[in-house]
């Protein structure tokens, strides 16, 4: 029988957390640009794989600190065309950023809250 | 360096104007009730989260409250409802509380919300009380604006203090911004509406009111005249009227108490008849006004020509000069402002203080000539273009006769929405008579810092009001 080793959060959202700093760099042009339509449906399909297996895991709090940083990217997909909808998934993002800290406390400011954004 | 929050936020703001807030009101509603009760529960001593929750709550109020209050029609059926918006400003206000805000302008801003909101409330139920007939429904009414007036008082000040505390922390050049003194002045203004409508309709002490209106008007006239204040004519023009509706209403209330007095005094009864139905009709007239006076307290009502009170302005005017060349003090206490004035007055003899001086037959005469110093002008009526060709005969005959410091003291309260005219006609003669010395003040500022200069200078207190003496003189 072969022995399964759970995946770290480094290991499960490698992929993710590239697709989001690829987004960044966009955003973060001196004359911030919308990511392509592409990097978002990447970052969508690699969303699902990570919460699929932080579900498998039962690990909570990691699917809430993804999921923020999922819809905080997300969010930048509609800022130009449809803002409505991009406000909405901020506030969704804070929200699940707050229940996240609620669960475990986040080292304020640092690198594990805001680092993903930066 | 901007982090992605930062951006997003600054492009959301950007787009504020087409975010359908209806469409999210809900999810926003539920977003803010959660941050109050997890802040409560979880510190979070972030420094970023606030600047995040403040800009977003900026975006919402400026973009969604503030226009929802100003397209917000109230009926009797939702005077209620509209609670619910209020309660949303004051949730939103909580947040700030909690978020340190000292340098934002949000909390003075949603205080300014929560005072429109009120001020339409009022306005609804004013016209209300007006029109309706049922008694339950008009004392109904009453008890709510004497709840609205309340909140609405404290709203305009705490409006106005965060305001300051916002400008505070402001560079100093900023501070100095038209943009700035416009909102702090429209601020101080809704703080003394507030006071003026909780006399008028709540306290329904309606000589008060009138005083706090004169307070109003002589705050807008140095707002407008003196420190240059971009005020908008329909603003003017709204106090200017509402000062005259108090001034007739005030009026026919007293004549109806004098006649009701005098009637039953009557020894005929075919007169005091005549006397009854007078009352009533007054009283018809009464009614036909959206105050109500509850007490009249010692005032009367007295019969002058119309040229009296600017006769007798001129004449009150001439005697404190006199008085001020006799005993006046020039020193480093004089106002700046007035310095050059006082002087001419105190350096003359006194037979050289002359009233209405005629120079030349048949030309305008000189109210108060100060003999090789200078001319003073008074003029306590309004002003329309026919004074304003006036004005332009008398300084040209100033000129002709080598005056070259002129003084223009004019009734600014009775001009109030011609302060702008007023303004460019003077700048037009400033330019055409470039070697004059020509200065204009506010009638009542004049005698306002006369009386101080002479108090100051030992004499004896008037055994007046100076309030009452401003009536008289039709200030």
């Amino acid at each position: 029988m072969r022995l399964r080793i759970k995946e770290s959060p480094q290991e499960i959202e490698r992929k993710f957390n590239q697709i989001c700093r690829d987004i960044n760099r966009f955003i973060l042009r001196e004359d911030s640009q919308i990511p392509p339509q592409d990097l978002f449906q990447q970052l969508d399909d690699e969303f699902e794989n990570v919460k699929k297996k932080y579900k498998e895991q039962n690990d909570e709090v990691n699917l809430l600190h993804a999921t923020h940083n999922y819809l905080w990217r997300k969010s930048f997909q509609f800022i130009q065309d449809a803002p409505t909808q991009s406000l909405k998934l901020i506030i969704k993002a804070i929200s699940i950023l707050l229940k996240r800290h609620a669960l475990r406390e986040y080292n304020n400011d640092s690198k594990e809250c805001w680092g993903h954004m930066r | 360096m901007l982090g992605t929050y930062e951006v997003a936020l600054i492009k959301i703001s950007e787009k504020g104007e087409s975010i359908d807030f209806n469409t999210i009101e809900s999810e926003i509603k539920e977003f803010l009730n959660f941050y109050v009760s997890y802040v409560s529960e979880n510190p979070m001593s972030s420094e970023r989260l606030p600047t995040i929750i403040n800009t977003l709550i900026h975006c919402f109020v400026k973009n969604h409250l503030d226009k929802k209050v100003n397209t917000l029609k109230i009926t009797y059926s939702n005077i209620r409802e509209t609670e619910a918006l209020a309660s949303e400003i004051k949730l939103i206000l909580d947040i700030l509380e909690i978020i340190s805000t000292e340098k934002s302008y949000l909390p003075s801003e949603c205080y300014e919300i929560l005072y429109k909101l009120r001020k339409k409330q009022l306005h609804f139920l004013v016209r209300f009380i007006y029109f309706e007939r049922v008694k339950e429904k008009k004392q109904n009414a009453q008890k709510i604006i004497d709840q609205i007036t309340e909140e609405f008082v404290n709203y305009s000040q705490r409006s106005i203090k965060g305001a300051q505390k916002f400008i505070r922390n402001l560079p100093t050049e900023k501070q100095d911004e038209d943009s700035i003194k416009l909102m702090i002045t429209l601020k101080e203004v809704d703080k003394l509406t507030a006071e003026y409508y909780k006399e008028a309709y709540s306290n329904k002490d309606i000589l008060k009111a009138w005083t706090v209106m004169d307070k109003i008007k002589s705050f807008l006239v140095m707002k407008a005249f003196k420190e240059n204040v971009p005020l908008s004519d329909s603003l003017l023009r709204y106090y200017g009227e509402e000062w005259a509706l108090l001034y007739i209403f005030a009026k026919i209330c007293l004549l109806k108490m004098e006649v009701a007095k005098r009637g039953g005094l009557l020894s005929q009864k075919w007169e005091r008849e005549v006397f009854e139905q007078i009352t009533k009709s007054l009283q018809i007239a009464e009614r036909l006004f959206k105050y109500e006076m509850t007490d009249t307290k010692d005032y009367t009502l007295k019969i002058m020509t119309s040229s009296f009170s600017g006769n007798f302005s001129e004449y009150f005017i001439y005697e404190l000069c006199q008085e001020f060349f006799e005993c006046g003090l020039i020193d480093d206490k004089t106002p700046s402002d007035f310095r050059d004035l006082l002087e001419c007055i105190k350096l003359v003899s006194k037979e050289d203080i002359k009233l209405n001086d005629v120079l030349e037959k048949g030309k305008p005469d000189i109210d108060i000539h100060i003999k090789n110093k200078c001319a003073i002008f008074l003029k306590n009526a309004k002003i329309e273009s026919n004074e304003m060709k006036k004005i332009w005969g008398e300084i040209n005959l100033c000129n002709k006769n080598g005056i070259h410091k002129i003084f223009y003291c004019i009734n600014f309260i009775k001009n109030i929405e011609k302060i702008e005219y007023v303004r460019k006609s003077f700048e037009k003669i400033k330019k055409y008579y470039v070697d004059l010395n020509l200065e204009v003040f506010d009638i009542k500022d004049v005698v306002n810092v006369l009386l101080a200069e002479l108090k100051r200078s030992g004499k004896s207190k008037l055994n007046f009001s100076e309030l009452d003496l401003y009536r008289v003189l039709d200030y």
